[in-house]
């Protein structure tokens, strides 16, 4: 046994093993060295200075997600910080509501934001409500129109229409709230007082469209990401069964895709509940306790940005304040994290 | 190259092709072919890379003009009609004319509702008779007793060759009558392959079926009628055992044996 391995081995000088540097006549050379006898050589002196480069890479690219979450929890640290003394200052259950006299001198619960004065009162749920009154009619607005914005553009439109119609939507993106929020204020309104002959000129559903115009291409070009990495091979599979266009779209391509385009209408959501500019300027910043659309609002994005600018540091409405804006936070941190769970959940479903 | 007269069982032509010509834009992809696929047998099509092997599968269930821009001249003879007729309803020429997909495409549905995908399409609604046709196709495409205890598992979860036939069945579920198979087996792993060759042999006493591919062996094995194919034009079209045993043409000789290119 020992004995044969050693005859073996005996035969395989390296001369004879096939590719072996010395083995083959012919093969390009550079004086006496091979083409592999330089990428070696380089190699070695190649490897010192790229491993200071990689490390370097390494480290900034650390420090810069480091400093990423560090900012993030620093935000969420101070908010916290200076939305907690609110419950020292005031007591908890005036952040639902009061009791307060009604003209006829009884005591009534009542939930109201007032922030002003000895008997301020600082009842957060008029600031829910009213951020919530414009966040869902204004992604109730965007998800058909976004969606259906996206499927054209992923499934529908040719290319040439495509490469003119996506730049036009992701421009929308980019005009400035202001802008949007002054043409709510002017033109909008007035329309939409006439049309629905509201008692307020400004009211949530009118905020609600304008901040749609801020979230229509977010959901639109991220349905349109989402539907376009559906394997073009399950559209054949489904064409090729007898299926047509829109049943390939409504069956196979867009359930394929649904995760995406839920998270695409779950960040739309977030973006609204924390859009500032158009619904302080268009949804009349009165802080009812309501459930009409048509009713003038307050939400706590435009609370914030009305009132922190004017009130002294760390007095009950400051910190009252900081915590809406905690409120804010957590809510919005919450969508985009269920929206990030729902994208790498489609990401496993189509093997991407 | 009337191959009826080398034999003498009866056979019935299902598809013919009469001088197609197939255009992606201006690009000729299929030059003037004809040829026949006889019900119940297998045509296997071969030939280098490029040459337009997919391009004339796919043009029997008319696939490639719904995302492609193409032009078509010639006949394609299904049952004596011509697919390329006005007249022709395209959901029911591809409900007859059943398509394999290179690469396994399952939808990501649960088993069942892939196979159910072609007749609910249809309509068909009743779940007696929708659990019937997916046992009866399951069962065809031999992947039954598999996966009977798990149909509404996904059908993700499933390994490449047990996907494959998942696509059989899918394809089968809606009672075709020819299947196409564009290299169903490159996928897969050899084991995998010798199942779906096994079904292959099985399938085509129901179906006319042509299938695509680069194995040789492969189509030597499984096929009775073999096509070669270059450039966009048949070379060379005969019962396999003679396109491997005795080429008429040089070029099929070499690259049968691959001393090709
Ligand atoms: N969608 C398309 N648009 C334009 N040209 C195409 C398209 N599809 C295929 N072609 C061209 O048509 C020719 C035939 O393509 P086809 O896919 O039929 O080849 P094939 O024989 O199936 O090759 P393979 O063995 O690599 O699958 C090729 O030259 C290809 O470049
Ligand atoms: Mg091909």
């Amino acid at each position: 046994m020992n004995m044969n391995y050693n005859l073996q081995s005996s035969n395989l000088k390296a001369s004879n093993i096939p590719g072996n540097a010395s083995a083959k006549e012919g093969v390009k050379r550079f004086g006496d060295k091979r083409i592999s006898d330089i990428l070696v050589e380089s190699r070695k002196t190649n490897v010192r200075r790229q491993r200071i480069q990689e490390f370097i890479i390494e480290e900034l690219l650390f420090v810069g997600g480091l400093a990423a979450i560090v900012f993030i929890a620093l935000i969420f640290i101070f908010l916290f910080k200076e939305g907690i003394k609110a419950f020292f200052l005031i007591k908890p259950l005036e952040f639902i509501g009061t009791h307060i006299l009604d003209f006829d001198d009884n005591r009534v619960f009542a939930c109201m934001w007032q922030p002003v004065g000895e008997s301020g009162k600082y009842s957060i749920i008029p600031l829910i409500i009213g951020s919530f009154l414009v966040a869902l009619p204004a992604t109730l607005i965007s998800t058909i129109l976004g969606v259906g914005c996206g499927i054209y553009l992923a499934e529908i439109a040719t290319a040439k229409i495509r490469e003119g119609v996506k730049p036009a939507i992701e421009l929308l993106a980019g005009i400035p709230t202001v802008v949007i929020g002054f043409l709510c204020l002017t033109i909008l309104a007035t329309y939409v007082q006439n049309s629905f002959h509201t008692t307020f000129r400004l009211n949530a559903f009118v905020g609600a469209i304008g901040v749609s115009m801020v979230i229509i291409p977010v959901i639109a070009s991220i349905t349109d990401d989402a539907l376009r990495a559906v394997p073009g091979e399950l559209r054949e599979a489904s064409y090729g069964l007898g299926a047509t266009k829109w049943e390939t779209i409504w069956k196979v391509v867009v359930p394929a895709g649904i995760s995406g385009v839920t998270a695409s209408i779950i960040l739309g959501m977030g973006r609204a509940l924390g859009e500032t500019m158009i619904v302080v300027m268009a949804t009349g910043n009165a802080a009812l306790v309501t459930g009409n659309v048509f009713s003038s609002v307050r939400t706590m994005t435009a609370t914030i940005a009305a009132e922190l600018g004017a009130v002294p540091q760390g007095g009950s409405q400051y910190c009252a304040l900081f915590l809406v804006g905690s409120i804010l936070f957590f809510i919005t941190f919450v969508l985009n994290l269920v929206a990030e769970m729902i994208i790498s959940r489609m990401r496993k479903k189509l093997r991407l | 190259m009337n191959t009826r007269h080398k034999t003498k069982e009866q056979i019935k032509t299902k598809v013919k092709l009469e001088g197609l010509t197939f255009y992606y834009g201006k690009y000729k992809a299929i030059d003037n072919i004809s040829m026949e696929f006889f019900e119940c047998k297998v045509t296997a099509i071969i030939g280098p890379s490029g040459c337009g092997k997919s391009t004339l599968i796919k043009a029997i269930n008319r696939i490639s003009e719904i995302t492609n821009d193409v032009k078509v001249e010639g006949k394609v003879l299904l049952d004596n009609k011509n697919v390329y007729d006005r007249d022709v309803d395209l959901v029911d020429l591809r409900r007859r004319v059943g398509m394999v997909f290179q690469r396994p495409n399952p939808f990501p549905k649960s088993i069942y509702d892939n196979v159910v995908f072609g007749p609910r399409l249809f309509g068909v609604n009743n779940k007696k008779q929708l659990d019937e046709i997916v046992e009866y196709s399951l069962t065809k495409s031999a992947l039954w007793n598999e996966v009977k205890d798990r149909l509404n598992h996904s059908a993700i979860s499933l390994s490449g060759g047990q996907q494959q036939r998942l696509c059989i069945a899918r394809a089968l579920a809606v009672d075709p009558e020819v299947l196409l198979m564009d290299e169903p087996c490159s996928a897969l792993d050899p084991t995998a392959t010798a199942r779906i060759e096994e079904l292959i042999e099985d399938l085509k006493k129901y179906y006319t079926i042509a299938i695509v591919t680069h194995n040789m062996q492969q189509a030597a094995r499984i096929s009775d009628y073999t096509g070669f194919l270059l450039n966009g034009q048949l070379m060379e079209y005969n019962i396999t055992t003679d396109i491997f045993t005795n080429p008429d043409n040089k070029v099929t000789e070499d690259y049968i044996t691959g001393r090709f290119g």
